[in-house]
């Protein structure tokens, strides 16, 4: 569904990635795993558009490099980004309406927006309050529920338990679940890797731009290069 | 009024410069004069914010010099003219007078527009000993240098402002006057002696209120005139003053009895539309104005350019000409010191009345109040010019 | 002096100067909203259709009115190569190279339109009859330009309230990462903004021209008023600009009338000054 293939990007003259491959299939949880400024998250920008990039990033066998944020968004990749960049000064619902902008999602909003609330009560409860003013859990909640008004098919997300207390945490871990378990492919950067591995199929990890270990989630969470580097990293500092 | 088009503008400074080059042609191929001719300088702002008011001056200058050649030039001589442009620049004009006198050797300097450049100007000729003649400078302070070789066609404000005190006393008898000026020295000035002048004259204070120079706004000097009631209210300030004072009185309702602006209350393109009967303006000069001298200039003027109206910028050049060549006409020798002589001696009829200067340089003018009745203005005030009474009634406003 | 009638009709005075300020204020709020740049030209928009005004009236008798719409379309179109040409390539760049460019339009369009029609001060002749309420006198161009003001805020309250592209113009000011995120094309909410931006200064140009001078630095001396309004609404807030240009307005003429009109000028730089030193974000911005 989403390959890459030796993908090299970075900032200027700072180079981040150096020949990124990896792939996500169709119905997949794929955890990508991997300290501070490993390229975690430029390579989810890369995906996204929003930076350029040398290699080969297709979705469904469509080049993506060059295309505008909103053409790959209209094809049903979307992304919950890191630090949620949620429209701070707008309501709960403008935020969710922006989630369908795109001409796919459009015809479904009303279904859509239906859903996002069953899926987090709190935000129908909030609808009118500035997203700004919310809590940091349903700030998260508001980010995954304004992807979702999408109606993607693969799903990014960017650290989504950053910050949050361990309930909000397996809150938001529950939604992804169900939004998997309807068939939406999901691509997932967390430092949290215990609980990561747990609930994702497969996954990769990134040293200094380059992979360095991949395959299933139990092959990884019993990899002792792993467990040393990021399971026990995180007992340590939770 | 039609509005002239930038094409038409462009049309009129081609004909200039067509006109210019012929007339220029015409000295070359004409056999040699007997003796070489007798240069002249002309300083004026042809670029820069002032340039407009630079090229009238300029056409006042030249529109009786070169009659005076075409009709043989002064005993026997031509007048060469050399023109600089200093864009009625302090520093310019400075350099420029220099430039004509140093290089070029002129006798006579005709002045720049305004009180800076001709303070500055007539400087550098006084050190060379070469006369200055100012037509459009007004400040008083250019006559407190003790200067010997600067002479001035501007009247200056106070015979102004006490005529103008003279015409509301003895005319207007008002009981309330609101003074209005603008923040520049010499308006400041003016306001003040004229108040001086009709408390002695009539007992009665002017109220007095400040707005800056060229304000597109005087919504609130307005409201607090209006708030006072005056029955006459004097305005001190620039052609687009007088024009955004007449507009923002109409829209805010203030509408004393007798309205009183300087200078012709038309000569701004922003007085566009308005009706302007009734509004008194004091000036030395109007188009119109009676008097053989002035008629006959207004038709020279309308034969050489027959799309504009005259206006007082070119007359005082021209006046200013026309006292140059009596100088050197009358002049023992034509150098520096014979010319300031016989300037000083100077004492003839022009478009804006007899010239004769002062100790101090500064012609002795007469000032008149003229009122537009029926579209024109006529002149109301001293008795001596007066081609019409003044209406004492409301100004109307719009058509 | 202190009379009701004074005080009435200068808050009158000051609200007629603010529908005038808010016009090229909406503009520069809006552009820098969404894309982070300050357009210097913003006041030479409204100095172009000021000009298309007074001649389409002084040439051909065309009602202000009529040419206050005419100009829209007008303006659409010079906005479109101004950005196409220079406000989408400054994007992202350096403050210094955004008032460079911009500043250098703003010269350039002054200088064309200073050959073509002269520096000289102009008046469109225009009038309406003035109202009485009361003592106050209210002059009919003034009370019409206000009515003119509250349309356009109306439209803009409902462009950005109630449509689909208003809410994406809102997002992409608000986040501009998360609006491409959400699939939003931000260039073309840049290049909507920017004509929206356009079309409102383009309007108040006739407004001006019915109140004001035309001549071709007008837009220079109220793109400063324009600033003075937008840093004390807080940069990019629609309702702190209308505040802002309300307060800008209303304390000018308080001050000319019952102070000193030598210190009316000063109104906007100390407004400035006192909103940079004590509250940077401005009264409606947040702290960014």
């Amino acid at each position: 569904m989403l390959a890459l293939d030796s993908v090299e990007a970075g900032y200027g003259q700072a180079k981040v990635l150096h020949g990124v491959s990896l792939t996500v299939e169709p119905g997949e949880i794929v955890v990508l795993l991997g300290a501070n400024g490993a390229g975690k998250t430029t390579t989810l920008r890369v995906i996204s558009g929003i930076i350029g990039a040398r290699g080969g990033v297709t979705f469904e066998g469509r080049p993506l490099i060059g295309m505008a944020p909103n053409r790959i968004v209209e094809l049903g990749l979307l992304q919950v980004p890191e630090g949620r960049q949620l429209f701070a000064d707008m309501s709960v619902e403008d935020n969710l309406l922006m989630g369908s902008h795109s001409a796919r999602a459009k015809p479904h909003r009303a279904r859509a927006l239906e859903q996002s609330y069953a899926l987090f009560p709190v935000l129908k409860e909030r609808r009118t309050q500035k997203a700004g003013t919310l809590s940091g859990g349903q700030q998260q909640m508001l980010a995954i529920g304004r992807a979702l008004m999408a109606q993607p098919r693969l799903l990014l997300l960017d650290e989504p338990s950053l910050g949050l207390a361990p309930q909000l945490v397996t809150a938001v871990f529950e939604a992804i679940r169900r939004s998997n378990e309807s068939g939406m492919a999901i691509l997932l950067v967390e430092q949290n890797a215990n609980q990561a591995l747990r609930f994702a199929h497969r996954g990769y990890v990134l040293e200094g731009g380059r992979v360095v270990h991949r395959g299933s989630a139990s092959e990884l969470a019993d990899d002792p290069a792993v467990q040393r580097a990021y399971l026990g990293l995180r007992a340590a500092t939770a | 009024m039609a509005a002239r088009t930038a094409f038409q503008n462009l049309a009129g400074r081609l004909a200039i410069a067509v006109g210019a080059t012929a007339l220029s042609l015409c000295a070359h191929v004409a056999p040699a004069a007997a003796a070489d001719p007798i240069k002249v300088g002309i300083v004026v702002p042809l670029s820069g914010a002032q340039a407009g008011s630079g090229e009238l001056v300029l056409r006042g200058y030249r529109l009786h010099i070169d009659e005076v050649n075409a009709s043989g030039g002064v005993a026997g001589r031509k007048i060469e003219l050399f023109t600089e442009d200093d864009r009625a620049d302090a520093t310019t004009s400075t350099s420029a007078v220099e430039k004509l006198i140093s290089q070029r050797g002129v006798v006579a300097i005709l002045g720049s527009y305004g009180s800076a450049p001709t303070t500055t100007g007539s400087d550098v000729s006084e050190r060379h000993k070469i006369p200055y003649i100012a037509a459009h400078a007004g400040e008083l302070r250019l006559h407190q240098r003790g200067l010997r070789f600067f002479f001035n066609i501007h009247p200056g404000g106070p015979p102004r402002d006490v005529a103008l005190a003279t015409f509301f006393a003895e005319v207007l008898k008002p009981k309330s006057v609101a003074g209005l000026h603008s923040n520049q020295a010499w308006s400041i000035e003016g306001m003040k002696t004229l108040a001086t002048a009709l408390k002695e004259k009539a007992g009665v204070e002017i109220r007095q209120d400040e707005f800056p120079a060229n304000t597109p706004d005087m919504s609130g000097q307005l409201t607090r005139i209006k708030a006072g009631k005056p029955d006459l209210v004097s305005l001190y300030g620039l052609d687009s003053d007088n024009a955004t004072f007449l507009r923002q009185a109409l829209e805010l309702g203030l509408n004393p009895r007798h309205i009183s602006v300087l200078g012709d209350v038309r000569a701004s393109k922003a007085a566009a539309g308005l009706n302007f009967d009734t509004v008194l303006m004091c000036d030395d000069w109007f188009v119109g104005l009676p008097g053989a001298e002035n008629e006959k200039y207004e038709r020279l003027y309308r034969t050489k350019f027959p799309k504009d109206t005259p206006d007082r910028f070119a007359v005082k050049a021209y006046a200013a000409a026309q006292v140059l060549v009596d100088a050197l006409k009358r002049a023992r020798s034509i150098d520096g010191q014979g010319v300031r002589d016989a300037l000083s001696a100077t004492d003839i009829p022009t478009p804006v009345g007899q010239a004769k200067f002062k100790e101090d340089g500064q012609r002795l003018g007469t000032f008149v109040v003229a009122q537009y009745q029926k579209g024109a203005p006529v002149v109301v005030y001293p008795e001596s010019a007066r081609t019409s009474d003044a209406q004492l009634r409301n100004w109307r406003g719009f058509r | 002096m202190l009379s009701f009638e004074v005080l009435g009709q200068t808050i009158v005075n000051g609200i007629a100067a603010a529908s005038i300020y808010m016009m090229i204020s909406l503009g520069l709020a809006l552009v820098f909203g969404v894309m982070r740049v300050v357009n210097l030209a913003q006041g030479e928009f409204m100095m172009l259709a000021a000009f298309g005004s007074f001649w389409l009236f002084t040439l051909y008798g065309v009602d202000p009115y009529l040419s206050m719409v005419a100009m829209i379309p007008a303006s659409l179109l010079l906005g479109y190569a101004v950005y196409r040409l220079i406000i989408r390539r400054l994007l992202g760049a350096d403050d210094i190279n955004q008032f460079l460019a911009t500043f250098g339009l703003a010269l350039m369009l002054q200088g064309i339109a200073q050959y073509l029609w002269s520096a000289d001060l102009r008046r469109l002749p225009y009038v309406l009859p003035s109202l009485e309420v009361g003592d106050v006198t209210l002059a009919g161009v003034r009370v019409v330009n206000i009515g003119v003001c509250l349309a356009v805020l109306a439209f803009l309250a409902w462009f950005l309230g109630w449509t689909g592209i208003g809410r994406s113009v809102r997002a992409t000011a608000s986040n501009r990462m998360g609006a491409m995120l959400c699939g939003v094309d931000v260039r073309r909410v840049d290049a909507t903004t920017f004509l929206l931006g356009t079309a409102i200064s383009a309007v108040g140009g006739t407004m001006l021209a019915l109140v004001y001078f035309v001549y071709p630095s007008v837009g220079a001396g109220l793109i400063f008023k324009g600033f003075a309004v937008v840093i004390l609404g807080g940069m990019g807030s629609i309702a702190g600009v209308i505040v802002g240009s309300l307060v800008l307005g209303i304390t000018e003429a308080m001050v000319n009338v019952y102070v000193s009109s030598q210190l009316s000028a000063l109104v906007a730089f100390a407004v400035i000054f006192i909103v940079l030193v004590s509250r940077p974000q401005g009264l409606f911005g947040t702290a960014r």
